[in-house]
């Protein structure tokens, strides 16, 4: 009986396809957490004796100047972000609505990329101190001046490229609070500043809090830019101890640590955002009133946005473009078309897959939705947050086993060597690209797969559409926008992505990263100007694309 | 004795375009007034402009005898004593109830202002909540956490801005007796806003009509019902028919329902054309009566019918019946008009 009713809902055949595609689902979950399930089985692996020497050395720093960063680049991206959220969203001063979206810019600039151009700018050599000296006639020893290749210019790099991550759901919650909130406060009794700082605050703050552990994330990530400056991180360790000390096992120790913290940031982003949901204020947006602001405080507004901005991105920027048309030697030959080529490969090819494999995760949750399919997008949707270093080193250790294990079989048995075959090659830097980004596409798609409501399916079925059909007429023109978006948005990561490449990329096989980050640690800054230069401005476009969805939202806000 | 509230003039403007033209009302202490009438019509601008929110461009408003807007003068929203309960109730969500009410209570000590609390609500019927969180509590609760939330610094007045809209359409028409008692209760003096007359009629004492900007009428809602000032008044407030008439002498107004002594809102000279106003309970089905008309559609409202009836001229008028009087559309019914106030307007030509 329930065969036969089973039947008559779904046309034969269904069942059988929708199984495939369920263990295909949860096969494809299952070899991208391969990574990172090995680093984390390293927590239960016996401490060996590099172990040891490293917790005696140079752990306790690790630990300590990867929470010191962390608390710096809290306070800067709290700092700047907030209080440029709190500006553009309720304050009326000239020139709101290009700090608007100008305010995402700095996040088209990579960290270890504005740490370049800091350095050629401010150590002693750089134009400032020169300057500085002309001036006032001192010499060296003379004066003191910050040194921006420490700790705390760490911090502030990172700080003037995440900030963007608190200021962008900070601004979003600031608008989503009904004005009425804030209203009552006044009619209350309260001023506009006990009422910032009594109500839009503390109902801004889940999602500030969510920014702020992305920012963290990101900072856990990095690795150009501390290594740059000579600060001993996780990261930096996790190289140090498998080059330096080549010592995967000991390196894979370090990584399931960092991993942990990272999992803690996690936990506290997805929380809080859950939270966010019982200080959603409204369903009636009333047009939003900004307060007006008179000539004094319109500077400080405009001060502060401006300098966001500027120390952001149009300074690095500006270096940048001023290194490229003036003092880079490397010209534009062969050489660096095969880097530009390189980085077009590798980060369309990883778009291109990483679109397909969101395209089939999220149709198989949609259509077969049963607990496990459900779990394995999850799972395969966790890799962002783990740094690039930690996964180089997931998809390192089982690689090289495998090649060695095929290896020695063949040597054996026919007495020639396989050499190796995954390990080093494109494979595995794809498979690493994947892990880490998969999560961006994957989330734009479910997005967009989201507004397509089932009961849109059910409308055309019910006009007689078929399947086919329903998704070449419905499902395509409704997702262009998404695909395209999740397209750009993997690539754009991918040609930024450092150490992770760095790691797993073929021998001598530069992508414009690895060349800038190379030559910046010959200190020829000057001449990593051309590929920083194209990394940058390939990460204005979605920049471009989010600013676009901000005006948008604006509109429909005072439609 | 002097007024809670005094609107004088007053005109708010958004760039060029005026939304609130010169409206002009008071009331005493302890009144509840109501600010009617379609949405765009400037009644939610004058409610924010008497809160403080939106600056004057022209008149004066003054809240117990205290200047507090004038053009190029605006008293901050938290210097005026004003009390006001929004639409989505606006409940903070990070404060459970308890700390919600007290929110105005800044500078109280603890003993006085969890007295206050405890007993406002009391007041509503929601002692016992005091620790939950708004997104625990049902619609009928948060709005009432609302207003007592606004009233618990005891404001000059109380500002209500549509304090129904987001519930239940069961729940609206209790919930408004229920404020009215409340309000009443306490002395309270309060501005409604709504674009609902029955909510309307079952809140306030006095009811001010507005139109494109404009005070249209300021009176009880009876009145507004049965003796409107003026077509936009007649046609928004209640249903109804015009019907043409022509002024004879005496003041009387002749229709091809009969004559009657006309109520005039304009001056009118004998012959003039002029319309007048029939309410459905102004027309009496009566099946011995001499007028006989065509009933032309129907709508089943439970307890009655509303019909439209034909008059010989082409003009409709609507009758109310009860309904066991089951008549077909094409069939006709006996009326006669039982009117208290045949308010009659000049024809505009």
């Amino acid at each position: 009986m329930q065969e036969a009713v089973e039947k008559t809902i779904s046309p034969s055949g269904i069942s059988l396809r929708v199984n495939a595609w369920s263990i295909s689902v949860v096969a494809i979950a299952l070899l991208l957490s391969v990574p990172v399930l090995l680093v984390l089985s390293y927590l239960f692996e016996p401490a060996g004796e590099v172990w040891r020497h490293l917790a005696d050395t140079v752990l306790q720093d690790y630990v300590t100047n990867s929470l010191l960063l962390m608390v710096g680049v809290a306070i800067g991206v709290l700092m700047l972000g907030v209080s440029t959220a709190w500006l553009t969203s309720m304050c009326q001063f000239p020139g709101r609505a290009l700090f608007e979206w100008a305010l995402l810019l700095p996040m088209a600039i990579p960290a270890y990329i504005i740490a370049y151009t800091y350095t050629g700018l401010f150590d002693f050599a750089g134009p400032v101190q020169t300057l500085l000296r002309d001036w006032t006639g001192w010499s060296y020893g003379d004066y003191w001046f910050p040194e921006i290749r420490s700790l705390e210019g760490a911090a502030l790099m990172l700080s003037l490229v995440l900030y963007p991550y608190v200021y962008l759901l900070t601004r979003a919650a600031f608008l989503s609070q009904s004005i009425c909130v804030l209203d009552v406060s006044r009619t209350l009794g309260n001023g506009p500043w006990r009422t910032f700082f009594s109500v839009a605050l503390p109902l801004a703050r889940p999602a500030i809090v969510a920014g702020l552990s992305l920012a963290l994330m990101e900072t856990l990530a990095d690795y150009g830019t501390v290594q740059y400056f000579g600060v001993s991180t996780f990261t930096t360790g996790i190289f140090r101890t498998w080059f330096g000390l080549n010592n995967a096992a000991a390196a894979a120790q370090l990584s399931a640590l960092l991993l942990l913290v990272v999992f803690a940031l996690i936990i506290i982003e997805k929380g809080s955002r859950r939270h966010a949901r019982y200080h959603h204020t409204t369903q009636r947006h009333q047009a939003l009133t900004r307060f007006q602001l008179n000539w004094k405080q319109s500077s400080m507004a405009f001060l502060i946005c401006m300098g966001a901005l500027f120390f952001g991105f149009l300074l690095p920027a500006g270096q940048l473009l001023w290194w490229a048309l003036t003092t880079a030697e490397e010209s534009l030959d062969g050489r660096f078309l095969s880097l530009i080529t390189h980085s077009l490969l590798l980060a369309g090819g990883a778009s291109l897959l990483a679109l397909l494999l969101a395209l089939f995760l999220s149709y198989g949750k949609r259509l077969h939705g049963s607990w496990p399919v459900q779990l394995s997008v999850r799972v395969a949707g966790m890799g962002y947050a783990i740094p690039g270093t930690v996964i180089a080193v997931g998809v390192m250790i089982p690689f090289a086993a495998f090649d060695n294990a095929l290896d020695g079989w063949v040597r054996e048995r026919f007495g020639w060597s396989t050499g190796l075959l995954f390990s080093g090659t494109l494979v595995a830097l794809l498979l690493a690209y994947l892990v880490r980004f998969l999560a961006v596409s994957l989330q734009t798609v479910e997005a967009g797969l989201g507004k397509i409501r089932p009961t849109m399916d059910e409308v055309a079925r019910s006009m007689g559409t078929g399947s086919g059909k329903i998704v070449s007429r419905v499902h395509i023109s409704m997702l262009k926008g998404s695909l395209m978006t999740a397209l750009l948005l993997v690539f754009v990561d991918v040609l930024k992505e450092l150490p992770a490449t760095l790691i797993l990329r073929p021998f001598n096989y530069n992508t414009l990263a690895v060349r800038a980050y190379e030559l910046a640690s010959d200190e020829r800054l000057a001449d990593a100007s051309y590929a920083a230069l194209t990394i940058v401005l390939v990460g204005i476009l979605p920049v471009v694309l989010l600013s676009r969805s901000i005006t948008r939202s604006r509109h429909a806000e005072t439609a | 004795m002097q007024k809670q509230l005094e609107v004088k003039h007053a005109s708010v403007s958004y760039g060029k375009q005026e939304v609130v033209c010169g409206v002009s009302f008071d009331l005493e202490q302890g009144d509840i007034g109501c600010l009617l009438g379609p949405s765009g019509c400037g009644k939610t601008s004058l409610l924010r402009a008497i809160a403080g929110f939106e600056p004057l461009t022209g008149g004066e408003i003054l809240l117990h005898g205290r200047s507090v807007s004038r053009p190029g003068a605006t008293l901050a929203p938290e210097k005026r004593r004003v009390g006001m309960v929004f639409q989505d109730f606006a409940l903070y969500p990070h404060l459970t109830v308890e700390r919600n009410v007290a929110f105005g209570l800044r500078g109280q000590r603890g003993k006085q202002r969890h007295g206050r609390v405890e007993e406002l609500l009391d007041l509503v019927g929601l002692a016992g909540l005091q620790k939950k969180y708004p997104h625990q509590l049902s619609g009928g609760q948060q709005q009432r956490v609302a207003l007592i939330r606004a009233m618990a610094p005891r404001p000059d007045i109380l500002l209500l801005d549509e304090p129904f809209s987001g519930l239940d359409v069961e729940l609206r028409e209790q919930l408004a007796r229920e404020v009215r008692e409340i309000l009443k209760r306490e002395s309270v003096t309060a501005i409604l806003v709504t674009h609902d007359q029955l909510e309307a009629f079952a809140l306030a004492d006095a009811i001010g009509v507005l139109g494109e900007g404009r005070l249209r009428q300021w009176d009880a809602g009876y009145d507004l019902y049965h003796t409107p000032q003026d077509r936009f008044v007649a046609d928004f407030i209640g249903q109804g028919a015009m019907i043409p008439g022509r002024v004879l002498a005496g003041g009387h107004v002749e229709t091809a329902l009969g004559s009657f002594k006309g109520l005039f809102v304009n001056a009118v000279s004998q012959g003039q054309a002029v319309e007048l106003l029939l309410r459905p309970d102004d027309v009496i089905h009566d099946d011995a009566s001499k007028f006989q008309l065509e009933v032309v559609d129907k709508v089943f409202q439970g307890a009655e019918y509303l019909y439209t009836l034909l008059l010989d001229d082409g003009s409709e008028i609507l009758c109310l019946v009860q309904s066991h009087h089951d008549h077909a559309i094409g069939e006709k019914i006996g009326v006669r008009l039982h009117i208290d106030h045949p308010v009659a307007y000049p024809l505009e030509t």
